[in-house]
């Protein structure tokens, strides 16, 4: 029929012949049909992300070493860690983000390492440090027969041209901060081939406790940034062979590692080209990567149902993930303000909702597991009492702003989850969001902003975790302290505690320096977290522990089965 | 003696009809201008991709030193990357070295004393994985388009016409990481057939490892062809109603010839509209696939450039997608210009 045809009959009034006009999909249909499967695609979509595994807390808590048994040779690790980019590289000095660490740990040793619980120290490099009477000079006794891996022995001149040259000097190394001030580069003495001397220009007790701190690996005598660039030496368990920043790294195994029969799998391959949280858990359950360090958290809860993979969780929890308020000016300088947030704060309640349940409540005291850690000092929530202390402040409807970041869980999350609690407190709370990559520069307000968060490794002494955040010339000055009406005495009152070396002395001043930080400082420490692990379900030998990712990155203790 | 005759056209021959002047040689005229068209596009664009670059929060030294910057280090820095000349000087300098090939120095690994710093060496190899994935992409997009469209047109208004453009206006609605994902969930977990992500060492090549392929092609494709084979259906059934099938069909042709020459060769021209916007779109797709699938190329570059505040590397990729993108552009528009006879020759 021609259309001129089908026109004249619809026209006059009759129904349009059979077949010439498509019938039964109208626009109506289409649109609804398109609508119901997205949303069926929405449905089938969150039912696979949530696959079965139980959530939250009271779910077992996963263990802290993998299976063990007869150590095989051979194999090759492939980790998977997320990218840094063109900025990745092999100097430990110069590390910043988790490839970096990695690779550091793993061609690098260290002369102390954080022991299982943070203290006491593990040896490296170095077996003992002693202390003249006043801790103003400290000797080094270091591991004999240890060679660097082009051959060349290991000696005290090799520590001594750390200390002197690459920890000294801030362009060359990131945390020249934690030092700075404290060795009298110019008197360090070679005593002989493993007894070093370093002399102090101040005494500080616990000085051995700020070497463990990851950019302080060890680096061979005469070593610079370029000669590491291109070939690095060190004495760590594996050998350099290639690198691509932001892609991978190859390294083989140390045949003359100092520790007697390891690493035991041949190759470690480090592929850093991820930039999603989900690619790197699908690599390790397709079996693309058999490690995966910090593995995601809600992965790592649902692996105890699917058993995919194996997780791995440290029994002592010591990073520490905080809330910054500063106390020199800005909202927070009134010390009502602080203390009512740290009593609104449900610590517990942030770690089951951002932290799948990983933590344990912190009181807001720095540095878990180190010598003389207040453990007894407890923060009870008390919300009636915090909304009392803003009223007397006269902040009772005041807004706060939280600046945050999306970094992970212990970030936005957690931020987002807080601000709802102060809201709930009738407190209000808005969020600022900046982006990943300048949070912690200058260009995102680092140290500026007044309510802030950070989220922190053990610093494995008090000494090191009040040079690190509280003293005057603090490279991470979240809160400004010292900086307050009356701070200087606080921060003699540091600086009486770094240097005791009467031991019942030093425990008394540690115990004010701490609660004076209970009473008036401008952290909230949340939470203590663990390390959280995983590995494939072939591997064996490794262990998680209070010491960075896989107990200061031991790969070296594993195997594959 | 009689007036001179004109000489006039012999009596029962042909006239020939008056037409507009032809233009002499069409092809190379198109080309020249758009060419030159072209160069002038991407340099209004390299200005815009330079000053975006360099109004992002944060300078690259800042980045790089990130927590450790003190005001001495930073200024160092910012001196050895030349980040302290005027905004109009670095610009200059740049266009003029992209010019040359030289698409200047990566500003993170001069930071980082990396061995190799030169941006051209150090996005070689990601452009090369990304240019082998888009080439895959774009190669089987035609065809299978094509044979999408083609047997809908040709059963228009039959319940199978309606199931298919049903099924690709899903495809063509979802994201590409929603159907990633999805891929990833059918053919990794469920039946464990292809890797959930394509990894490659810096010195293997995606054709040494293929399996690493298919997803990657197969999320970028699902968008591509759900569009372009409608585009196709819609040109072949418009072409297919026109007078002249017809008369076509009243004559007596095949069906068969028909469909192909008269139907598929009319609409060939918005069809190739159509597949330059798609493989356009590929570039846009590109970056989300290489991230969900963790692909070593120019997308993943040009995250972790942006990331790192890597103002030369985020300039160099820019520059070369976007001259990648007008080339294309060109090319579509050459192509029909040579498959439709009218436009060569300006006939009414």
């Amino acid at each position: 029929m021609s259309d001129r045809e089908v026109w004249a009959a619809v026209s006059a009034g009759n129904r349009p012949p059979a077949g010439s006009i498509p019938a039964g999909f109208s626009r109506r249909t289409l649109l609804a049909g398109g609508a119901a499967t997205l949303g069926g695609l929405a449905l089938f979509l969150a039912g696979c992300g949530s696959g079965g595994g139980a959530t939250g807390p009271g779910a077992p808590a996963a263990p802290s070493a993998l299976p063990g048994g007869t150590p095989r040779r051979g194999g090759t690790f492939t980790v998977g860690v997320q990218s840094a980019g063109d900025a990745e590289n092999l100097y430990p000095g110069t590390a910043t983000y988790n490839p970096d660490m990695l690779r550091s740990f793993s061609l690098f040793s260290f002369l102390f390492y954080p022991g299982p619980r943070v203290t006491p120290l593990t040896p490296g490099l170095a077996l003992s440090a002693d202390r003249n009477e006043n801790a103003t000079v400290w000797t080094f006794t270091l591991r004999p027969g240890v060679t660097w891996h082009d051959g060349k022995p290991f000696t005290a001149a090799d520590v001594a041209y750390n200390f002197t040259t690459l920890w000294a000097d801030p362009t060359s190394n990131y945390s020249a901060a934690f030092l700075a001030g404290l060795v009298d580069t110019a008197k360090v003495k070679v005593i002989d081939a493993t007894t070093l001397e370093v002399p102090l220009l101040t005494p500080v007790a616990q000085f051995p406790t700020l070497l463990t701190y990851f950019n302080f690996g060890v680096v061979q005598e005469g070593a610079t940034l370029e000669s590491i660039a291109s070939n690095p030496i060190g004495t760590g368990p594996f050998r350099f062979e290639s690198f691509t920043p932001g892609r991978q790294s190859v390294f083989v195994r140390n045949e003359n590692y100092w520790e007697e029969g390891k690493p035991y799998v041949d190759k470690l391959v480090i592929d850093s080209s991820f930039t999603d949280t989900t690619a790197l858990t699908n690599a390790l359950i397709g079996g693309q990567i058999n490690i995966l360090p910090s593995v995601d958290l809600i992965a790592a809860r649902q692996q105890v149902a699917t058993r995919q993979f194996q997780v791995l969780q440290s029994e002592f929890f010591a990073q520490q993930a905080m809330f910054a308020m500063r106390v020199d000016e800005g909202p927070f300088a009134d010390v009502r303000v602080r203390q009512a947030f740290r009593l609104l704060c449900d610590r517990q309640a942030l770690i089951d909702g951002a932290l799948a349940g990983f933590g344990t409540p912190n009181s807001d005291v720095l540095g878990p597991g180190a010598q003389y850690y207040a453990s007894d000092l407890v923060r009870t929530p008390d919300v009636e009492k915090a909304k009392s202390l803003l009223a007397e402040a006269g902040a009772a409807g005041a807004t706060f702003t939280l600046q945050t970041t999306p970094l992970g869980a212990a970030f936005q999350q957690a931020a987002t989850l807080f601000a709802e609690q102060a809201r709930e407190a009738g407190v209000d709370v808005q969020l600022e969001v900046t982006d990943a990559a300048t949070y912690f520069t200058p260009a995102g307000g680092v140290y500026e902003k007044p309510f802030r968060q950070n989220l922190f490794q053990p610093l494995t002494g008090l000494t090191g975790e009040m040079r690190g955040f509280l003293t005057k010339d603090a490279p991470y000055k979240d809160t400004h302290w010292g900086e307050q009406r009356g701070g200087e005495a606080a921060l003699a009152l540091i600086d009486q505690a770094v240097a005791e070396v009467d031991d019942t002395k030093a425990a008394d001043l540690w115990r004010q320096v701490q609660q004076q930080q209970f009473d008036e400082g401008g952290y909230l420490i949340w939470a203590d977290m663990p390390y959280v692990d995983a590995a494939a379900n072939n591997v064996r030998g490794l262990t998680a522990t209070a010491g960075l990712n896989f107990n200061n990155w031991r790969l070296c203790d594993g195997w594959l089965e | 003696m009689s007036a001179p005759t004109e000489i006039g056209p012999a009596p029962g021959a042909p006239v020939a009809p008056a037409t507009p002047p032809r233009v002499r040689r069409p092809v190379v005229d198109f080309l020249v201008r758009r060419i030159a068209l072209g160069v002038l596009t991407l340099v209004a664009g390299s200005i815009l991709i330079f000053l975006a670059t360099n109004a992002l929060p944060g300078n690259v030294a800042q980045v790089v030193l990130g927590r450790d910057a003190t005001p001495e280090r930073l200024a160092a820095l910012e001196s050895s990357l030349g980040l302290d000349r005027p905004l109009v000087e670095r610009y200059v300098s740049w266009l003029v070295g992209a010019l040359h090939g030289d698409l200047g120095r990566s500003a993170v690994a001069m930071a980082q004393s990396a061995p190799e710093t030169s941006v051209s060496v150090l996005i070689a190899g990601p452009l090369l994985n990304s240019s082998v994935l888009a080439l895959i992409a774009a190669v089987l997009l035609i065809p299978l388009s094509l044979a999408v469209g083609v047997f809908a047109a040709v059963r228009a208004g039959r319940p199978s016409d309606h199931v298919l453009s049903y099924v690709t206006l899903a495809f063509g609605a979802l994201p590409e990481f929603v159907l990633g994902t999805l891929l990833i969930v059918v053919f990794s977990s469920w039946l464990g057939l292809l890797p959930p992500v394509s990894l490659l060492g810096p010195s293997e090549t995606p054709l040494s490892r293929p399996v690493g392929l298919v997803l990657p092609v197969l999320t970028l494709l699902g968008v591509a062809v759900a569009f372009s084979s409608r585009q196709v259906r819609a040109g072949m059934i418009r072409a297919l109603r026109s007078e002249h099938v017809k008369t076509a069909r009243l004559n007596g042709l095949a069906e068969r010839r028909i469909r192909y020459r008269y139907g598929l060769r009319t609409s060939l021209a918005t069809s190739v509209q159509s597949f330059a916007q798609s493989i356009q779109y590929l570039f846009g797709g590109i970056i989300v696939v290489e991230a969900l699938f963790t692909y070593p190329g120019i997308g993943t570059a040009l995250i972790n450039a942006v990331l790192r505040r890597d103002v030369t590397q985020v300039q160099g990729i820019a520059l070369l997608l976007a001259a990648a993108y007008i080339v294309i552009n060109i090319l579509a528009d050459l192509v029909v210009l040579l498959v439709v006879p009218k436009l060569r020759t300006g006939a009414r």
